[in-house]
């Protein structure tokens, strides 16, 4: 009988029902409740007894409303019932003002779905997990300053094992080198971009195996069997997250490894941010044997060759400064006792004769300038990156200060409108409390309704923007963004301010010495002083989203222009694939018979127009070759002299395949071989630079390579050809010039296959490994895919980041309106008693409606003139911080862009209202003082 | 003896549900009785407010009785109809009737 369900009801009717009547009427129940228990069971009676209860207690409350008899004083309505009335209450009172409601709930959704759609994405896009536990605790061992290819690679091998012994404030380091190898599991031969690492490296490092183990210092034994981890995403996309994978004996070139794990998901080795991902890890001792395989005898490590990325584990306590001063002094006692110096030899062929040409090798001392720093420190995106994401935030916050501006302004016209109903009610004895209470109501529903559309709002652009997504070179990356729960906190919070800030003022300013002059209608004075505020307000909310739109007009320019931009070369119809002869550890002469069949297996291939090896493209790919040039009466010494160029080593058909015309003399053909005179084609960009014109035919030049398979030689080579600009590194950047040499004179095992294509580029791709089948079934050809993906793919982050910041700037274009359109039509709706008056007093419509529009559209140019002030401000700021890009500080444009929509929108709210409040019959208006 | 206003509809079937049930006229009992002769649904809590206010209005009187275990130790509340209470639905129903008088061609015998 006792159950808790009775419990509750009791509970529950006690505080509804008058306690004169409460004992019989629930004897009554109770005795009902059991009777109906015995006839209908339990579950029934329980539903059974829930609707009496509800609806008795609904009886006796709508009684009590009523004050009819039955009703009583002693009890107090309870609070939820209360919140109940205060809530139909607002509910009522939305529903009354749909339009308001609507622009409020809009903003509120739209300004915080976007927003935290837009920082999750540029959360997921650049700020990618490192995918190391701790990083704050784990050292990196730097050499300052940074060399080109950043904090890795610092210290060489030899060196290592020294510092390993010396070093006393990290119990143990480990270290690790990038290495590119062919692995070949069965029927599929893959490149391997990968760690070679000391035993301790995962130990380290704090990265447990996925699946099986990961390499131990066993493993690092020279007897031990060779062993390989894979990285998850290889492992997932490569092998379909084959399990049976462990334990199988796969083969490195000609190097059976057996695969003994697959490291954690997300961990991608130390070359973070780098745009090589490892894919998997060998110890260091197996790299040794690869390499003594392919050289036919042990290699020497070299102590001037910093190639290794080391790390340690911070003991507890121990700062990273203490590190850093350990390896400082380190360093310098390593200079002194075993120096190392760079030596620049001179040789080749030709040696030119010069004054400064020394026949002695030029020896260059090497400071080892080691520090320190904390892993978390040193794997911080590059400034590019952190520079776009700051942009993107910046954006995000100013949609958002628009949103606020918007709700406080709406709800700043709403609490105007309400002084003096709210003054009325409180001269009737409505307590303050009652007043604010209400208002909170109205707040809240006004935040949940918004909070449920900006959630459907987020949802639906973040599932819109998982997808894959081509960055950098030759990778996609699953783009999987999650609704980043701090922005979504911030942006609500700073949402819910404006909101209650604005909102309960005017519950809140009712004091009792107000009270008059509120109930005597608008009292002048206080009209002006909102009005004043209001106004601010507008011109503030026209200020900032005209700056949003002349900013933004940065970014849409910037995706046109990549979009219309010619880049010097055919890139629209190249399919581009790398031929990666230096991983099989060939020499040149079984190299080059396999170069010679893949030219003639891709010539046999229909549907290429134009067919080319290059050791390099113009805009760079996984490898970017240069060279040092310079005229032959200035002799290159350091590594600093002549004019850099972008190199390109390859077969004659190389300028009619990249779309490159000659601008003087001949491209090279197959008559320029071994046995002939060495010849060069430069840009016009170089020859200028080095002779100042492009009549440089027949003239010399020495060069030297630079990240080439033979970086000493000088060598001088004859201009025979002076070809077009185009743009070297990366779009729009032609501050670099190109060198063209034929692979038969110079060999490189390094290169890119390009193909070119009358039309799409993307359905030859799938050719190339075709191509490097018939050719040979060694040889894999990577990363095949068209050009514009290639080697345009940091640019497809940009426009990525471009569109985003499009979309935020028409969607602050779109609340700008909005909130304009509200608070401006509201504010003059209001004016329709004063408009009555003057028409009462014989102004002429026409002239009200043109005062009307007048003064409604001051604050809108005061804001437009401050906006576009602003915007002018950030461009100088951009183009400071962007240096390269087109960024113009004065954009007609942009400022027509602004000025016709906020315009529009200020016309509008003003024109509307006005026209109205001009129709109202004077009688009518004067009636309502 | 002040005028007694015309009861409600609800008023009337109360009071007669009450006379109906002579000496066991408590909340549920009435309830029951007007969901059995009138065949419709009846709510528990108008039941009990009329109750009230017909007491209120002296047309009917109560006591308190039976604080049987099988109630939780609630009293039953028995109601009886007082002289007003009979005057009161007399009229009523004589109102009524007289109002109906002259329409049977329409509406037919009762």
């Amino acid at each position: 009988m006792r159950s808790a369900l009775w419990r509750l009801t009791e509970w529950y009717l006690s505080h509804h029902l008058p306690p004169a009547t409460a004992a019989p009427v629930l004897g009554d129940l109770s005795e009902d409740f059991a009777r109906y228990r015995g006839e209908r069971g339990r579950v029934r009676a329980g539903l059974w007894l829930v609707r009496e209860a509800w609806s008795l207690a609904s009886v006796y409350r709508r009684q009590r409303r009523l004050g009819g008899p039955g009703a009583w004083g002693g009890l107090s309505a309870t609070l939820a019932e209360q919140v109940w009335r205060d809530m139909r209450l607002a509910l009522r009172r939305l529903r009354a003002t749909p339009l308001f409601s609507a622009f409020a709930v809009a903003s509120l959704a739209l300004g915080l779905g976007v927003t935290t759609a837009a920082y999750s994405v540029v959360d997921a896009l650049l700020w990618q997990p490192i995918g190391i536990p701790d990083a704050g605790h784990l050292a990196v061992v730097t050499a300052r300053p940074y060399s080109s290819i950043g904090w890795q690679s610092a210290v060489s091998e030899p060196d290592f094992v020294d510092l390993r012994a010396a070093v006393r404030t990290m119990p143990s380091l480990a270290a690790s080198t990038f290495e590119y190898e062919a692995l070949n599991f069965g029927e599929a031969t893959e490149p391997l971009e990968c760690e070679a690492v000391t035993g301790n490296y995962f130990e380290t490092v704090g990265v447990r195996a996925r699946l099986g183990r990961t390499i131990q210092p066993a493993d690092e034994r020279p007897d031990a069997e060779p062993v390989l981890v894979l990285a998850y995403d290889f492992w997932r996309v490569k092998t379909g997250a084959d399990e049976g994978i462990v334990g199988r004996t796969v083969h490195m070139g000609s190097q059976p490894v057996v695969v003994i794990g697959v490291a954690a998901e997300g961990f991608h080795g130390l070359q973070v941010r780098f745009g090589s991902n490892a894919d998997g890890w060998i110890p260091l001792t197996v790299r040794q044997r690869l390499r003594t395989v392919a050289a036919g005898a042990p290699v020497e490590a070299r102590r001037d060759r910093p190639e290794m990325t080391v790390v340690g584990r911070l003991t507890t306590g121990e700062p990273v400064e203490r590190v850093a001063a350990e390896l400082g002094s380190l360093g310098s006692a390593f200079d002194t006792a075993v120096p190392i110096s760079q030596r620049m030899v001179a040789g080749g062929p030709v040696v030119p004769s010069g004054r400064l040409w020394s026949a002695e090798p030029m020896v260059v001392p090497i400071a080892r300038h080691w520090s320190a720093e904390t892993m978390a420190a040193a794997a911080q995106p590059s400034t590019a990156v952190t520079s776009a994401g700051a942009g993107i935030i910046g954006l995000v916050g100013l949609v958002l200060v628009v949103a606020c501006t918007n709700l406080a302004n709406l709800m700043l016209g709403r609490g105007a409108s309400r002084q003096h109903e709210c003054a009325v009610r409180r001269a009737l004895g409505a307590s303050r409390g009652r007043l604010v209470r209400e208002q909170c109501a109205e707040s809240a529903i006004l935040a949940m309704l918004g909070g449920a559309g900006a959630l459907l709002t987020a949802r639906v652009l973040l599932h819109a923007f998982t997808l894959d997504l081509p960055v950098s070179s030759a990778r996609v990356i699953a783009l999987e963004p999650h609704l980043n729960a701090a922005s979504m906190f911030a942006a609500a919070v700073a949402l819910l301010a404006a909101l209650v800030v604005f909102g309960l003022g005017p519950a809140l300013q009712l004091t009792a010495a107000s009270l008059r002059e509120r109930l005597a209608g608008e009292a002048a004075s206080q009209g002006s002083v909102r009005w004043r505020t209001r106004r601010s307000l507008i011109a503030w909310q026209v200020t900032i989203s005209t700056a949003l739109i002349v900013i933004a007009a940065v970014s849409l320019r910037v995706v046109a222009a990549a979009g219309l931009h010619d880049p010097g070369f055919d890139l629209p119809h190249l399919a581009l694939g790398v031929v990666d002869i230096h991983s099989q550890h060939w020499d040149e002469a079984r190299g080059r018979r396999a170069l010679e069949a893949i030219e003639t297996a891709a010539h046999a291939e229909r549907g290429f127009r134009a067919v080319a090896l290059s050791s390099g493209v113009p805009l760079g790919l996984t490898i970017r070759p240069f060279c040092q040039l310079s005229s032959t009466d200035t002799p290159l010494l350091g590594p600093r002299d002549g004019t850099e160029a972008g190199l390109m080593v390859s077969t004659p058909g190389i300028f009619e395949t990249l779309g490159v015309p000659l601008v003087r003399g001949r491209g090279f053909d197959n008559h320029d071989t071994a046995a002939t005179t060495p010849v060069i084609v430069v840009s016009e960009h170089v020859a200028r630079a080095i002779f100042g014109t492009t009549d440089v035919i027949g003239r010399h030049v020495l060069y030297r390579g630079i990240f080439t398979l033979d970086t000493k030689t000088v060598k001088t080579l004859e201009i025979v050809g002076v070809a077009r600009d185009t743009d070297t590194q990366v779009l729009f950047d032609r501050s670099l010039g190109s060198a063209y040499i034929p692979l038969a004179q110079q060999y490189e095992a390094t290169l890119v296959l390009i193909g070119r294509t009358p039309g799409d580029p993307s359905t030859m791709v799938k050719a190339f490994a075709a191509i490097g089948r018939k050719a040979d079934p060694d040889l894999p050809i990577a990363f095949a895919s068209t050009g514009p993906l290639m080697l345009t793919g940091a640019y497809v982050l940009l426009r990525v980041v471009a569109w985003l910041s499009a979309g935020l700037a028409g969607l602050a274009v779109v609340l700008a309106m909005i909130g304009l359109y509200g608070v401006l039509s509201h504010l003059v709706a209001r004016r329709t008693r004063e408009i009555g008056i003057r028409l009462a007093l014989g102004a002429e419509a026409g002239r009200i409606r043109w005062m009307i529009v007048r003064d409604g559209l001051q604050p809108v140019w005061a804001g437009l003139v401050a906006g576009i002030g602003l915007g002018v401000l950030a461009r100088f700021v951009l183009r400071a911080i962007y240096v390269g890009a087109d960024i113009s500080p004065i954009d007609p444009f942009a400022f027509a862009v602004a000025v016709a929509t906020l315009l529009t929108a200020g016309l509008v709210a003003c024109g509307l209202p006005a026209r109205r409040a001009c129709r109202v019959d004077p009688n009518v208006a004067l009636r309502e003082m | 003896m002040p005028p007694l206003a015309p009861l409600g509809e609800f008023e009337v079937v109360v009071v007669l549900a009450v006379l109906h049930l002579r000496e066991d006229a408590f909340g549920s009992a009435v309830r029951d009785e007007i969901e059995r002769r009138s065949g419709r649904a009846v709510s528990r809590g108008s039941v009990y407010i009329t109750l009230d206010r017909l007491e209120e209005k002296g047309l009917l009187g109560s006591r308190l009785a039976d604080e049987s275990a099988s109630r939780g130790g609630r009293p039953k509340r028995f109601f009886r109809v007082t002289a007003a209470g009979r005057r009161g639905v007399k009229r009523s129903i004589a109102m009524l009737s007289r109002m109906h008088r002259g329409l049977e061609p329409i509406l037919g015998e009762l």
